[in-house]
């Protein structure tokens, strides 16, 4: 055993030295630490483990985009050499972060473009229901109630309407994710559906009175209504009209009453 | 007193989870760690005890473990009822926004290594509060220098901090095998001082090319295993809580995974000169 003690200080800055080599697999750089009778190879054998397992599940993590890129695990590998993984990467953090370095280093194409912001967008939904469990959680829950709550739209004024509050906006810009009814640019959105994350195209209106509803919620029909700007006039046409919306939000799981 | 005797959840042993040789499980942080997960990790079922197994406090880290991190943990324990959590002895990154090495490694045995270890362990003590918090033997394939014994700086650990003692029986198996250490005295030198233990066992392969035992919790529990953990339920009498069984590669089929559990508890069961609850 080596007699030298290190100060604090030092330890930190030993532990951060240790780590970022380990982290980076510059092996040599942990050599002259090893206590005796360790060698080199065993070193090597860990971060090559640790490289293999990043590698391994980043492929699963990112499974979704593979096939809009050729040589793929060649710019995995790039990638996972330029940029060692970050503290507490969580189960798609370190996906996340590849996407983003992909958008920075590479021309990509549109529809390249439309793989990444779809893959990231899931992401920002599971990290907004991270950030806002006990709303999903909640949310979810009042879901059980939509079929027989929907009934009481019109009858209720007290029903109280809830926007899924797990979700995120993102664009296609070509039609590969696209129905043919639907023209790119086109606005998506991008929600949680009990333990998914499921995807709605909306048109303009549509995605107008999410915004307003989002400003609202939880609100009432008529608290809707009274200030909806999404349609021309006022009055009960516009009251059923939001009715019909909000029903087929409801059957999407962007809805839900109380 | 008989530990609490389970299994670490994985999908493929949720099916053998009512077996009545089994009343605890293990939860590992990373796979429950769904932000969109609706039920309980769990599930419907009532166990004993529960407890939460993390990879990433780094609790040989210069700088504390990070409080969202923390939070997730205690939210996981809370949602699924857990009584205790653990983590690994050594550090997987530098600091709080710096990097992640992917595996634990052991900390360089020496003291202010020491004194960052239990600072963070009492932190995170602190924050747990009532759940129990174990700190577990880690396998490693290689050494820093240091100026004591691994034996040595976890026993001081435990004693300082007064943590639990999560002994991982294949780990001590692994690094006295390739190292060239007796794992049974690894175990009666660390066995007094924790006042609360828990013990994993794993099986791995002998790895001709590197002729290294690896703890790839891919086989069945060795022979040579079974022996150490009697041992060491021996010598803890009276403050093991719970045994955990980890597998994540190459499962076994239904009676595997029933054969490897009913074992544990009758061990467990003859150390403690108790009547067999399960026939193996």
């Amino acid at each position: 055993m080596s007699r030298e003690i290190v100060t604090s200080e030092d330890y930190a800055t030993q532990l951060r030295r240790l780590a970022r080599s380990l982290a980076a697999a510059r092996n040599d750089e942990v050599l002259d630490l090893l206590a005796p009778g360790y060698h080199p190879w065993q070193v090597e054998m860990f971060t090559d483990g640790n490289v293999d397992k990043r590698f391994e599940k980043l492929q699963v993590q990112l499974e979704f985009v593979q096939p809009a890129f050729d040589e793929f695990e060649s710019l995995l590998e790039t990638y996972i050499h330029e940029q060692p993984l970050a503290a507490y990467d969580t189960g798609t953090s370190d996906g996340d972060r590849f996407l983003a370095w992909l958008e920075s280093h590479r021309e990509l194409t549109p529809a390249q473009c439309d793989f990444v912001v779809c893959q990231r967008s899931r992401h920002a939904v599971e990290d907004t229901g991270r950030r806002n469990r006990l709303g999903h959680i909640r949310f979810q829950e009042l879901t059980s109630l939509t079929s027989e709550l929907a009934g009481e739209l019109d009858s209720n004024p007290n029903l109280q309407i809830h926007l899924n509050p797990i979700h995120v906006w993102g664009c296609f810009e070509t039609r590969v994710f696209l129905d043919d009814d639907a023209e790119p640019p086109a606005d998506v959105l991008f929600y949680a559906s009990s333990n998914e994350v499921r995807t709605a195209v909306l048109e303009p209106d549509g995605h107008q009175l999410v915004h307003e509803l989002a400003s609202l919620s939880p609100c009432t029909i008529d608290d809707w209504a009274n200030q909806c700007n999404s349609f021309a006039g006022r009055g009960p046409r516009v009251r059923i009209k939001l009715m019909e919306f909000c029903r087929e939000l409801a059957e999407l799981g962007l809805v839900a009453f109380a | 007193m008989l530990p609490a005797i389970g299994y670490a959840i994985r999908e493929q042993n949720r099916p053998i989870l009512d077996d009545p040789a089994l009343n605890a499980v293990e939860i590992t942080f990373e796979r429950a760690d769904d932000p969109l997960r609706v039920t309980r990790y769990v599930g419907d079922m009532d166990f004993d005890y529960v407890s939460v197994h993390a990879l990433k406090l780094s609790v040989s880290s210069p700088t504390p473990p990070g409080r969202n991190y923390l939070d997730a943990l205690k939210g996981i324990a809370q949602e699924n009822g857990a009584t205790s959590v653990s983590d690994h002895l050594g550090f997987t990154r530098d600091g709080h926004n710096g990097v992640e090495i992917g595996h634990f490694a052991p900390p360089p045995f020496t003291l202010p290594a020491l004194d960052a270890t239990c600072r963070n362990v009492d932190i995170i003590q602190r924050y747990f509060g009532d759940l129990h918090f174990y700190l577990e033997n880690i396998a490693y394939l290689f050494q820093f220098q240091g100026t004591m014994t691994e034996a040595d700086f976890l026993a001081s650990v435990l004693q300082k901090t007064g943590c639990g003692w999560l002994l991982d029986v294949t780990n001590v198996y692994a690094n006295g095998r390739n190292f060239g250490y007796d794992p049974y005295e690894f175990i009666a030198k660390v066995m007094p001082v924790p006042q609360r233990v828990q013990i994993h066992l794993a099986g791995g392969y002998y790895d001709e090319k590197a002729e290294m035992y690896i703890d790839s919790h891919s086989q069945p529990v060795p022979d040579a295993v079974w022996d150490l953990y009697r041992f060491a339920l021996e010598l803890g009498r009276g403050k093991v809580d719970a045994v955990f069984i980890e597998r994540d590669q190459d499962f076994p089929d239904e009676s595997g995974w029933r054969g490897e559990v009913r074992q544990t508890r009758r061990i467990a069961e003859e150390v403690e000169g108790v009547p067999c609850l399960v026939k193996s």
